[in-house]
């Protein structure tokens, strides 16, 4: 049974409707890439899945749970969301700022005890914030705050993970030590882990399944070499693309075709 | 809480006290420090320095610790549910509808338990409505501003016709009025909003991981496991409600919502759960302080507590502000 399941969902804000008949399956031990173009709903479709929004119709079930009934704390336990970065007014120290994610196990009556800290020390080496646990979260470089927030979603050992383009603000080398440690959970510790993703072949490279979304509605679903062709591409973010099979575990790889080069 | 926590509780704890048995001896005139300590030590006594204590002095001190504390910690939970350091207890909106029942009742020549259940009524149709209007838009951070701002705007004009439509001697009473004073202190009054309030305020302190969470943003707060929306209901009528006991018996005292919590923030960082009792410690301070300078600056004549927090405020803020090591918003 998968563990996430979303079923024929149609969602959007006030009047509009952005996502239309939407429905997909996250296993335990998947990782699962989301991409598609600007607009195309990507955002609305996570904010379902992790509950802030509710669905028009349809329904999304956690491990069978129809999700609007169940208790916020008790979602934010299976389900840890990562929304897009944005920046933090306050500032906090880094170590309380992570510490925060244990709310939902802990509730508002609580100081952090040894479990607690256990649990802060195993995040901070993960995610190598070891340099930057005394800083302020309003004072830290973009990258490292989104490995803080990582973190604080990783501190409640959550069994779903989900991201809204986790790596956009982040270097190379930052982008695949976090791939890195979400594909690390995913295997070793099966976690079912959905990201968002701008960059197709970062996608490529990890993903075990992808679903490209367009207009609303999701128009490919399946491995990388299923789904990330150049005809499909092409008619969803209608731009020119070529795509090879990339020396990297022989996984695609997509490459974009600026306009001088188009005359043939 | 660990000593980390306690010591600058402790600290301000202590100066608050020092500060209002301060303000005991030096009020509008000096009392002998002895017979203070009698005054204090016999609530059954009698004798003018006995009756100065316990019915003039004593309300005085305890409702400007008591509105202190309330108008820093409001301060805190609407920076905090707002997300925005300029915010403070009167950004919603409160002091607009106070200010125009106030102005009102001055002019129809109502006084004071009447004119203080006007005021306090006002401040309720201005949280009504800004809580209707939010409720429409879900509460979002801009709604919930703007329609603070607007009925603020409205209102003052509302006040500004009152007054030109009023005598030179009305209108005198209504702006001394709304420059904030601790001294009008009706002593059954007195304690009852220190009763309401304070409750409120202690309720409020076990509710500071709530404000940590919303204060990264709805969405992140709702997935870390907090009702959002509910929580910031809760928290904008609560401390609505208790800034408006706040104008209803003082009037619209400024700056100290706004620059408390700043200040508190640096001492001891911004994590709720050590943040708002300090802050709330520390604005008992600040306005006890202010009070009583205010008897004493142009004695006899008795300047109105909210120009002395504005000036103080202003200038401690901005020397604070240009601190080398200040972290915060750059």
């Amino acid at each position: 049974m998968p563990v996430l399941e979303v079923d024929d969902v149609s969602a959007g804000y006030g009047e509009s409707i952005v996502i239309k008949g939407m429905s997909l399956e996250l296993e335990r031990g998947e990782l699962m890439g989301i991409v598609g173009p600007n607009g195309s709903g990507k955002t609305t479709l996570f904010r379902t899945m992790t509950g802030l929004i509710r669905p028009r119709s349809g329904r999304v079930y956690l491990k069978g749970r129809d999700i609007r009934f169940i208790p916020r704390r008790t979602l934010a336990m299976g389900i840890s969301a990562v929304p897009q970065l944005q920046q933090v007014v306050f500032p906090y120290l880094v170590v309380d700022f992570i510490l925060m994610g244990r709310y939902a196990q802990r509730g508002r009556f609580w100081a952090p005890d040894k479990d607690d800290h256990v649990l802060l020390e195993h995040v901070i080496d993960l995610l190598d914030l070891a340099r930057i646990r005394y800083h302020r979260v309003s004072s830290i470089s973009g990258g490292e705050l989104q490995r803080v927030i990582l973190a604080q979603a990783l501190i409640k050992e959550p069994e779903i993970m989900l991201l809204d383009e986790p790596t956009s603000h982040l270097d190379i080398k930052h982008q695949v030590s976090i791939m890195d440690i979400l594909k690390n959970l995913v295997d070793v510790r099966k976690m079912a882990c959905g990201i968002i993703l701008h960059d197709l072949n970062l996608a490529a490279l990890y993903c075990d399944k992808i679903a490209l979304v367009k207009d609303g509605a999701i128009s490919r679903m399946g491995r990388p070499d299923q789904v990330l062709r150049e005809e499909y591409i092409k008619d969803v973010y209608t731009t020119d693309v070529l795509v090879r099979k990339g020396p990297i575990g022989s996984k695609p790889y997509v490459f974009l075709v600026p306009g001088i080069y188009k005359q043939d | 809480m660990g000593n980390k926590r306690l010591i600058p509780a402790l600290s301000l704890g202590l100066m608050l006290a020092a500060v209002m048995f301060i303000a005991l001896l030096v009020g509008g005139s000096h009392i002998p420090f002895r017979d203070v300590i009698n005054a204090l030590l016999n609530p059954r006594g009698a004798g003018v320095f006995h009756t100065l204590v316990w019915d003039v002095r004593l309300p005085r001190i305890v409702l400007g610790t008591v509105v202190g504390a309330a108008l820093a910690g409001c301060g805190v939970v609407f920076q905090a549910i707002l997300r925005n350091p300029l915010a403070e207890p009167y950004t919603l909106g409160v002091s607009g509808g106070g200010a125009l029942g106030a102005s009102l009742s001055i002019v129809l020549g109502i006084g004071g338990l009447g004119m203080v259940g006007m005021c306090f009524g006002g401040c309720l149709i201005s949280i009504f409505t800004v809580y209707t209007i939010a409720s429409k838009k879900n509460f979002s951070n801009t709604v919930l501003i703007l329609a603070g701002v607007i009925f603020s705007f409205l209102f003052s004009s509302l006040v500004m016709l009152i007054f030109s439509l009023s005598s030179t001697r009305d209108v005198y009473a209504a702006v001394i009025w709304l420059m904030g004073s601790l001294s009008s202190a009706d002593a059954r009054l007195v304690w009852l909003v220190s009763i309401l309030a304070s409750s409120a305020l202690i309720f409020l302190l076990f509710f500071s991981r709530d404000l940590d969470l919303l204060s990264l943003g709805d969405e992140r707060a709702t997935y870390l496991g907090l009702d959002a929306r509910r929580s910031k209901v809760f928290f904008f009528v609560l401390a609505s409600f208790v800034t408006a006991l706040c104008v209803a018996v003082a009037g619209v005292i400024s700056f100290v919502g706004l620059i408390i919590p700043h200040f508190t923030r640096k001492l001891v960082g911004p994590s709720h759960g050590g943040m708002l009792p300090c802050a709330m410690l520390a604005g008992s301070s600040f306005l006890v302080t202010c009070d009583t300078v205010s008897q004493r600056l142009l004695r006899p004549v008795e300047l109105p507590v909210g120009v002395i927090t504005g000036i103080a405020g202003g200038v401690f803020f901005l020397l604070f502000l240009l601190r080398k090591d200040w972290w915060g918003y750059d």
